[in-house]
C-alpha cells in the first residue's frame, strides 16, 4: 500500500522540481506543458528534461548541480532575475516578499515611485494643442472640454550590471549557433545536445516557417532540407532559415544605463528588428506624458466590455468592408473586361488608402505628447534622449536594422 | 488644416530624400505599414501625435514641419 504514494510523492516533488527550474529559467512561457503532458510522467520527464537540457534521469534524481549549470555558464540568468525584480519596483509591481528580498540584497537600482500633478500636465496639454493648433488647425477645440483625460508615463531603473547580463545573452547566441552549424555536419556530442535544446528552448529557436521550437531532433530533420534548398550552414543563411523569437517581456532599454552602450544595443537590434521601435516607444514614454482624451464636441467612443468583443466588432466590420469592396470589384468588372496597367495601379492606391486607420467609430479618442519638466524627468532626461537616438534615425545614430533576407526568399516549401 | 498636413506629408518626403531612405524602408524603420507612409506623404499628415513621433525620430521639432 506504501509503494503507490511514495510514486505520487516523487511524480509530485519532480513536478515541483521542473517548475521551479522553468521559472528561474523563464520557461513557462517558452515550453508549454500540456495538461496531457502534466497528467503522463513519461512525457513530462521527457519535455521537461529536453527543456531544461538535463539528462531524464538528473531530472528524477532532482539534480540540482546538474540543473544548476546553465545559470553557472551564463551570468545572464541570475542577472536577469535581479533585473526583474528592480523592473517590477519601478512599475510598482513588486510584492512584499520581493521587496523584502530585494531590501535584503542591497536595494540597488531602487525608484521611488513618482506622483505627478495632474492638473498641471492637462493645463499643458491643452498649451500644446493650442499652440499646435496654429500649424494644424483643429486641433485644439475652443469652447469644448477634454474629457476623459489619461496619462501615461514612465521612468527608467538602475541596472548597472546590463553590459554583463546583454554580453551573456549574445554568449548564448553565439553559442547556439556555433551548435546549430556543427550539426550540418557532424552529429553533436549528448552533453552539446542537451546545451543545444536549452539554449534553442530558452532563445525559442525556430525555422521561419515552422512554429515550434526547433529541438536538435527537428533539426537533423530539417538539415537534409535545407541542403535541397541550396542553404550553406553560414551567417547569411541562418537569419534567412532561422527566427529567434522576440521576446515582450525582456525590456534592457528599461534600465538607465542601456543606452550608455550602444554597440550591445546595435546587436541586440540587429537578432530582433523589432527592438528598435521599443526602444523608441519607451525613449518617447520616459521623455513625455503619453495623453489620451475625449473633446466634448465629439462623438463619444465606442466602448467595449472586453478586447474579444472589440476584435469581434473590428472583424464585422473588416467583412462588412470586404463585401462591399467585393461588390464593388464585381461591378468594375462588369464595366471593363480589360484593365490597363495605370488603371491597375489606380486601383492599388485606392486598396492602400487607410489600412491602419482606426475606424471613424473608434476616432473620436485624441492623443497627445506633453514633454515632462526637469523634475518630472527625475534625473531620466539624458538617457531618454540617448534611448530615442538609438530607436530614430539611422543618420542622427539610431540603431540600422536590416530588412529581413528572408523576405526575399521563397523557397521554404520543403518545411511547411 | 488640409494645407498645412500637406505641407507636414511634404517635408516626410524631404526627410526621406535626404535621408536617402525609400518609403519602404522608412516604414521598416519607423515599424508602420508602408501604406500609412504613402499615406502620410501623398494626404498629409493630420495628426498632432504622428507628427510629434516622426518629430522625433527625425531629431527636429514639431514646427519644422510646417515651415
Amino acid at each position: 500500500m506504501g509503494k503507490p504514494k511514495t510514486k505520487k510523492n516523487k511524480t509530485q516533488s519532480v513536478k515541483a522540481f521542473v517548475e521551479e527550474w522553468f521559472s528561474r529559467y523563464h520557461l513557462e512561457d517558452r515550453c508549454e506543458l500540456s495538461e496531457e503532458d502534466k497528467a503522463n510522467s513519461t512525457e513530462l520527464l521527457q519535455t521537461a528534461a529536453q527543456a531544461l537540457g538535463i539528462t531524464q534521469e538528473a531530472l528524477l534524481a532532482r539534480d540540482e548541480r546538474a540543473v544548476r549549470r546553465w545559470e553557472e555558464k551564463y551570468p545572464f540568468f541570475c542577472l536577469y532575475n535581479r533585473f526583474n525584480i528592480c523592473q517590477m519596483i519601478a512599475n510598482n509591481h513588486a510584492n512584499p516578499a520581493e521587496l523584502l528580498l530585494f531590501a535584503l540584497l542591497d536595494g540597488e537600482g531602487f525608484t521611488p515611485a513618482k506622483k505627478y500633478n495632474r492638473k498641471s500636465i492637462y493645463d499643458r496639454a491643452m498649451s500644446t494643442l493650442k499652440e499646435a493648433d496654429k500649424y494644424l488647425p483643429g486641433s485644439y477645440h475652443c469652447g469644448a472640454k477634454a474629457v476623459d483625460f489619461q496619462f501615461a508615463t514612465t521612468l527608467f531603473f538602475t541596472f548597472p550590471k546590463i553590459n554583463i547580463m546583454l554580453s551573456s545573452f549574445f554568449d548564448m547566441v553565439d553559442r547556439v549557433k556555433e551548435l546549430f552549424f556543427r550539426a550540418w555536419d557532424e552529429d553533436l556530442s549528448d552533453d552539446e545536445i542537451r546545451e543545444y535544446n536549452f539554449l534553442a528552448n530558452f532563445l525559442q529557436l525556430r525555422d521561419r516557417y515552422v512554429p515550434r521550437t526547433m529541438y536538435y531532433a527537428n533539426l537533423k530533420k530539417l538539415v537534409p532540407i535545407y541542403r535541397e534548398e541550396g542553404c550553406l550552414p553560414e551567417e547569411d543563411d541562418f537569419d534567412a532559415l532561422i527566427v529567434l523569437k522576440f521576446c515582450r517581456e525582456f525590456t534592457p532599454w528599461a534600465c538607465k544605463e542601456f543606452s550608455d552602450y550602444p554597440e550591445l544595443a546595435q546587436r541586440y537590434a540587429i537578432i530582433y528588428p523589432e527592438a528598435k521601435a521599443a526602444m523608441f516607444d519607451f525613449g518617447k514614454s520616459v521623455k513625455y506624458f503619453g495623453c489620451s482624451f475625449r473633446w466634448s464636441d465629439e462623438p463619444a467612443p465606442l466602448l467595449f466590455s472586453s478586447e474579444e468583443e472589440e476584435e469581434e466588432w473590428l472583424e464585422e466590420e473588416e467583412m462588412k468592408s470586404l463585401e462591399e469592396e467585393s461588390a464593388q470589384d464585381e461591378d468594375d468588372s462588369l464595366l471593363s473586361e480589360s484593365r490597363n496597367e495605370d488603371e491597375f495601379d489606380l486601383d492599388v492606391a485606392e486598396l492602400s488608402e487607410a489600412p491602419m486607420s482606426n475606424h471613424p467609430g473608434l476616432l473620436a479618442g485624441a492623443r497627445i505628447l506633453v514633454p515632462k519638466s526637469e523634475e518630472e524627468l527625475a534625473g531620466d532626461g539624458e538617457a531618454a534622449e540617448k534611448l530615442l537616438r538609438l530607436g530614430g534615425s539611422v543618420k542622427e545614430g539610431g540603431v540600422h536594422i536590416s530588412k529581413p533576407r528572408w523576405l526575399a526568399r521563397a523557397t521554404a516549401f520543403g518545411r511547411c | 488644416m488640409e494645407d498645412q498636413a500637406l505641407r507636414a506629408g511634404e517635408k516626410l518626403r524631404l526627410l526621406l530624400k535626404e535621408q536617402e531612405l525609400t518609403q519602404e524602408e522608412f516604414a521598416f524603420d519607423f515599424n508602420t505599414d508602408i501604406r500609412n507612409v504613402n499615406r502620410w506623404i501623398n494626404e498629409g499628415i493630420k495628426k498632432i501625435r504622428t507628427i510629434q513621433d516622426l518629430a522625433e525620430y527625425f531629431h527636429i521639432s514639431f514646427v519644422d514641419f510646417f515651415i
